[in-house]
Formats: C-alpha cells, structure tokens, sequence
C-alpha cells in the first residue's frame, strides 16, 4: 500500500484537486498510520491556535486616527494629482517657447505684411502692423544689445526643457504601463 | 436612499486611489486585525506589531497605484506586512540572525502558571524559533487562512515552495509542541 503522507498537509488545508482528495479519503480509510498522521495535523493547527494576538479588539479608532495621522498629506503616488509635477517642464519650455516668439515678432511681423500686401488687404491693417513691428524694433534692439550669447542660451533651454519633459512624459508612461500592475509591493 | 451594505473593497480601494481618505479609512478598519495578527505573530511583539501594522496601511496607501483592481488584495496586504515586520526586526537587530531576531522578546515576560497561557507562550516560542521564510508562509497560512495560491503570489514564490515550507514548519512545530498537543 502507498502512504500518501506527502499529500496531507494539502488535504488538510483543502488544497487537492477533488480526484486527488478522493484517492486519499480511501486511502485513509483503510490506513491506520496515515490517519494518525492527519489527526496529528490536525491537533498541531488545534494548538496553534492557542498563540493569539492580545489586544486584537481594542484601540480600533486610535489606530484607525492614529494611521491617518501618519498618511499627513501624502497622496497615493501615480494619482492624478500627484503627476502635475510632470507639466512644470512643459510649462516652462512653453514660457520659453514664447518669449523666443517674442523676439522674433518683427521678423514674423514682416512676412505677415508683405502677406497682406500681396492679397491686398486694407491700409488701417497695414499701419497697425507697421507700429507693431516699430515697437518691437525697438525693443529687440535693446534685447539684441546684450548679445547674441543669449540667444543661443535661450534656445539651448528650450531644447533642454523640451528634452527634460519628454523624458518626464516618457517616464509617466514607463511607470503606468511598462512596470505597473504587477501587485508586488517591492 | 443610501445603501446599508458595506461597500465592497474594490470600490474604496478605487475611491482611496482618487484621495478618498475615508474610504482608505474604511479598508483600515476592514484589515486592521489581519495586519496585526500578521505582523505580530512573524514578531511576537505587540507594540511592535501595532507599529508595523500602522506603516503598513501607511505604505499600502502610497502604493496603491501599482495594486491592479484584479489582483489578490489580502494577499497584497500580507506581503507588505511580513516585508515590513522582517524590516523592523531586521532594523531593531541588525547584527543578528533574522531567524533568531524575535527570540529577544520572549525575555522578561512575566511568568505564567496557567497551563493554557503556558502552551500559548509554548506555540509563541516556538513559531518563533522557525526560520523567518518558513514562519510567515506558516502565519499566512495557518492564521489568516490564505490558500497556497495566495501565498505563493504574495510571497512571490512557487507553489511548491509554498507547500515545502508549510510542511517544514509544520513538522518542526510537530516535534516542538508534541507535549502541548491534544490529540
């Protein structure tokens, strides 16, 4: 007769296929030791019972005050709200973006009223455009006075912020799709 | 008219992701025995159990954006449990053997004449005794009556691990308490 010793632990935790559990039922039946074995586990799990957490009721609302104290103003990370932090890169290369506009509008001032010329277009326009494209002149001139230097500095923080938030974006993605959901803690 | 029935761990588990603090309540209130009775077990000290269970919901909350809805959330609980209660241990010992790391809170506990506190302070000693790795598989299963399947998830360890280590525990602990035992 075969023992199925090494099958009892996971009959008396419930864990066999229900074939499994039939062929050791009748096996149990007609073996002495094996059910002496079961019984023996079954008297250890009676035991174990006896190690019991003391205090288990008690002190649910403090421990309940006392967790939420500790959460303080932390958020869940990856939640809506604590990935604003990523649009700060692009809010500044969009900042960036646009004082570089800024600087060129004479030259974008230009090609739009020779655009309009070209098509036609009312001489109340044209003027407007014309005083639009004296004042920033002028104000370029004096921008353009610090040197060429900050120019190039100024594009070169462009594309650094425009490279910072794609590697931001990038790394959203990576966490919520690539690793995520894999409900492992660590 | 609202509803009376309590509402299901999916839905405050959903509702804390999106900063709901009293619903994150709710789920500490629903899981706090099966924390401490986790953590406390693994160290067989109160004060520290009660520490590292208060972490633990801490540590579930700044997590739960990599908890997919259809994962085994007892599971996932268990396991930040027993990681953080091996991380006190471990913190409170760091030169000792993590196997042997809870022994020292067996000292100085007032001596017991009743036979039931006896053999619980028996089962306590020697469930500590067990190697770290066999007693929370042991904890997990005997205690909070997670199937082999859940364990070896939060575990992160085969199946047949699981069921080796269970069987190691239980035949150590057969030959400890055989004096305690009523068969």
């Amino acid at each position: 007769m075969e023992h199925v010793e090494h099958l009892l632990g996971a009959y008396h935790d419930g864990e066999l296929p229900e074939r499994t559990r039939g062929h050791v039922e009748a096996h149990l039946e007609a073996c002495p030791r094996c059910r002496d074995e079961l019984s023996h586990l079954e008297a250890l799990s009676r035991t174990l019972a006896a190690y019991a957490v003391p205090d288990l009721e008690g002190r649910v609302q403090q421990f309940r005050a006392q967790v939420t104290l500790r959460l303080a103003r932390r958020r869940p990370t990856g939640s809506t709200a604590s990935g604003w932090w990523y649009l700060v890169p692009l809010a500044l290369s969009c900042a960036l973006v646009g004082l570089l506009a800024l600087f060129t509008l004479p030259d974008l001032l230009r090609v739009a009223w020779a655009l309009l010329e070209w098509f036609g277009v009312e001489p109340g326009a044209l003027l407007e455009l014309r005083i639009g494209v004296q004042l920033s002149r002028e104000a370029v001139a004096v921008l353009r006075s610090v040197g060429t230097l900050a120019w190039v500095a100024a594009l070169y923080a462009v594309l650094l912020v425009l490279f910072g938030s794609y590697v931001g974006w990038v790394s959203v993605l990576w966490r919520t799709k690539a690793q995520p959901h894999s409900g492992k803690e660590r | 008219m609202e509803s009376l029935a309590p509402r299901p761990d999916h839905e405050l588990i959903a509702a804390s992701l999106g900063g709901d603090r009293s619903a994150f309540g709710a789920l500490v209130l629903r899981y706090r025995k099966l924390v401490l009775s986790v953590a406390y077990r693994i160290c067989g000290d109160r004060a520290l159990a009660d520490d590292v269970a208060q972490e633990t919901f801490v540590r579930v909350w700044e997590k739960l954006d990599i908890f997919r809805p259809e994962g085994n959330w007892r599971g996932w609980i268990c396991r930040i449990a027993s990681n953080l209660t091996v991380d006190a241990l471990r913190r409170q010992n760091p030169s000792v053997d993590i196997a042997q790391l809870s022994l020292a809170a067996l000292g100085g506990q007032p001596e017991r004449r009743v036979l039931e506190a006896e053999r619980a302070e028996a089962v306590r000693s020697a469930i500590l005794r067990l190697p770290m790795h066999v007693r929370i598989a042991l904890v997990l299963r005997e205690y909070e009556e997670l199937s082999y399947t859940e364990i070896a998830e939060a575990l992160d360890i085969p199946l047949g691990t699981v069921k080796s280590r269970l069987s190691d525990a239980r035949r150590r602990l057969g030959q400890e308490l055989a004096p305690y035992m009523e068969e």
